[in-house]
């Protein structure tokens, strides 16, 4: 679902007329703009038919033949360079401890993507908001418990970019730690977790025909996974857990 | 904010963050406080070697069922070393003295004397029920409970047992201490996360309800260098002995410091045939201050070395001032007398 809001945006975005005069998006790898160009201009005549026979009649044939579909533009260029986002989406994590819970946090997450270079690195730090834990089967909901409700995210490791119809997609394993902080409500005792292990992340991204500080403005989704191992804060009790999360971008592409 | 602040104002909450989380996971919308009031009697035993078991157990319901709580106290050195409770509902029924115990929480304050300071649970509570079985046997004075080696023992109505306490010696005084010991001891017992990193919980004062009656609020102030207070206020853990006052400990993030403030115990005996006896009063000081009977020596308080006491003296003083019994306690002394001795547990 939220990639599918996140392709609507793109679709919806890249429908709207150019904002602030900014141009068509065209491709900017000459590679590409040479790729694109190429079926149209090098096409030779079919020389074996018979109205291209006569030149007036190939004239004739020339003038009454329909306007050629204009190639479609080039969204994606050539991967180099950074790339920033803003993300927002949910994250969930959980994790079972050596004494037999099962622990799960539900949280809304905004964050911060950058990454760098067709093949290069790339950090994902969010913030999180804890809505909902769970132990063992019995469901929480963290407002009732804890007078605040805080935590991060942070996965970082090396990215590849390529191009993904039409969208400029990115991937890579990373380093994964997430910190879960609730101090308690008076009453009730503090929790807090620090699980790290080692995830995943994709993303996809389009461009759309807006600019911002001389870069196009992208649209689009991320997710990522990790399977978390260690606790160093609680190294004796922290059996393993997994981290999820997903969500919708917008951020700034390529330079133009 | 100045870099400077915030920098310390940084490590101040990584260290929260890292002691706070020491231990295993805490329980999510985990209460601090489950103690459930419980008015009846207060029964103690010697449970062996350096163990005094305690337990209290309610007025039965017409359904035979009371609320009790259980306690087994270590106290090899005289400051005491660990403590484990259980909470829940005594259920009887019949006069054959078959009981179940219906235990609703667990409590755990282990001996982490040698463990790094950081890495120390200190007390911990489980939520998780279960039932044992019991036998019991009452006759004059006495309770015998056999039948689970956990809980099994010879008590006697605390109260009673109260009446052996003098008032006069340096035996008396150090006998007062270890009384009233019980009752701090069981107290710290309870408070989740007392005598490990998840102490700095307490930044936030919680208060903890008495068994019997009274309350004590704990509280803890700076991080690095810090100071936790334990405020009892007319708390009786223990039917018959009530302990008021702050005991106050300052101590570095290394667990070095020293502790003070002046408590005060009332012991309120019972004969065998219900007639109350004289109450016993007087003050535990903590600190090094014997005033009025001798000068304030800050020297002689409790010293505290990775997070254990090591040095310096309990004072101890029995009213009236230059009549009752006075004894200097060493916290790392094997108890003399031990607490079996000073109230006749057979």
């Amino acid at each position: 679902m939220i990639a599918g809001l996140a392709l609507a945006l793109a679709l919806a975005s890249a429908a709207a007329p150019p904002v602030d005069g900014a141009p068509a998006l065209t491709a900017t790898s000459p590679a590409e703009t040479s790729l694109a160009q190429t079926p149209a201009a090098e096409t030779p005549p079919d020389r074996t038919s018979p109205v291209a026979t006569s030149p007036a009649a190939a004239a004739d044939a020339d003038a009454a033949a329909p306007e050629p579909e204009p190639e479609p533009e080039q969204t994606v260029g050539s991967h180099l360079g950074w790339r920033h986002a803003i993300g927002l989406g949910p994250h969930s994590t959980t994790f079972f401890s050596k004494e037999g819970s099962q622990y799960t946090f539900h949280s809304g997450s905004v964050g911060y993507l950058v990454s760098r270079g067709a093949r290069g690195a790339f950090a994902q730090l969010f913030l999180l908001w804890p809505l909902q834990a769970r132990q063992d089967g019995h469901i929480y909901a963290t407002a009732n418990y804890y007078r605040r409700r805080s935590g991060g995210d942070l996965l970082f490791g090396p990215e590849w970019r390529w191009t993904y119809r039409g969208a400029e997609a990115e991937a890579g394993p990373g380093v994964h730690g997430t910190l879960i902080y609730l101090p308690g409500k008076a009453g009730y005792r503090d929790f807090s977790a620090l699980p790290l292990g080692a995830g995943i992340e994709g993303s996809l991204r389009w461009e759309t025909r807006a600019s911002r500080l001389s870069r196009a403005v992208t649209v689009g989704t991320y997710a990522s996974a990790a399977y978390d191992f260690y606790d160093p804060m609680r190294a004796e009790d922290l059996a393993h857990g997994f981290t999820f999360r997903a969500g919708v971008i917008l951020g700034l592409g390529e330079r133009r | 904010m100045s870099a400077g602040r915030r920098a310390l104002r940084g490590r101040a909450l990584l260290l929260a963050l890292a002691a706070a989380s020491c231990g295993p996971y805490a329980n999510v919308a985990q209460k601090l406080d489950v103690t459930a009031r419980v008015a009846g009697d207060t029964w103690i035993a010697n449970g062996g070697p350096d163990e005094v078991r305690i337990l209290i157990v309610g007025k039965p319901s017409a359904e035979g069922t009371a609320p009790f709580s259980f306690s087994s106290v270590y106290e090899p050195i005289s400051a005491g070393t660990s403590v484990s409770t259980l909470q829940g509902t005594w259920v009887e029924v019949g006069t054959a003295g078959a009981a179940t115990l219906d235990v609703e929480h667990s409590y755990s304050y282990p001996d982490e004397s040698t463990v790094p300071i950081l890495q120390r649970n200190g007390t911990t509570r489980s939520d998780d029920r279960f039932p044992i079985q019991v036998t019991v046997a009452r006759s004059a004075g006495r309770l015998a409970v056999s039948g689970d080696a956990r809980v099994a023992g010879t008590y006697v109505a605390l109260t009673e047992a109260l009446g052996h306490l003098g008032t006069a010696a340096p035996s008396d005084a150090a006998c007062a201490f270890h009384v009233a010991n019980l009752a701090l001891l069981r107290s710290q017992g309870r408070i989740i996360g007392f005598g490990g990193a998840g102490i700095l919980q307490y930044q936030q004062a919680e208060t903890y309800i008495g068994t019997v009656a009274g309350t004590v609020e704990i509280s803890m102030s700076g991080f690095t260098s810090n100071t936790t207070t334990l405020q009892y206020a007319g708390f009786e853990d223990i039917g018959g002995v009530v302990v008021d006052g702050p005991m106050k400990t300052d101590a570095n993030s290394s667990g070095d410091g020293h502790m003070y403030g002046r408590m005060t115990f009332a012991f309120s005996p019972i004969a065998a045939d219900g007639t109350a006896g004289t109450p016993i009063t007087g003050w535990i000081d903590y600190g090094g201050d014997a005033t009025p009977l001798g000068p304030n020596d800050p020297t002689n308080a409790i010293q505290i070395s990775y997070g254990n006491p090591v040095g310096g003296h309990y004072i101890v003083a029995i009213d009236p001032a230059g009549v009752g019994g006075t004894a200097q306690v060493g916290p790392q002394d094997p108890p003399s007398p031990s607490v079996s001795q000073c109230l006749a547990l057979p």
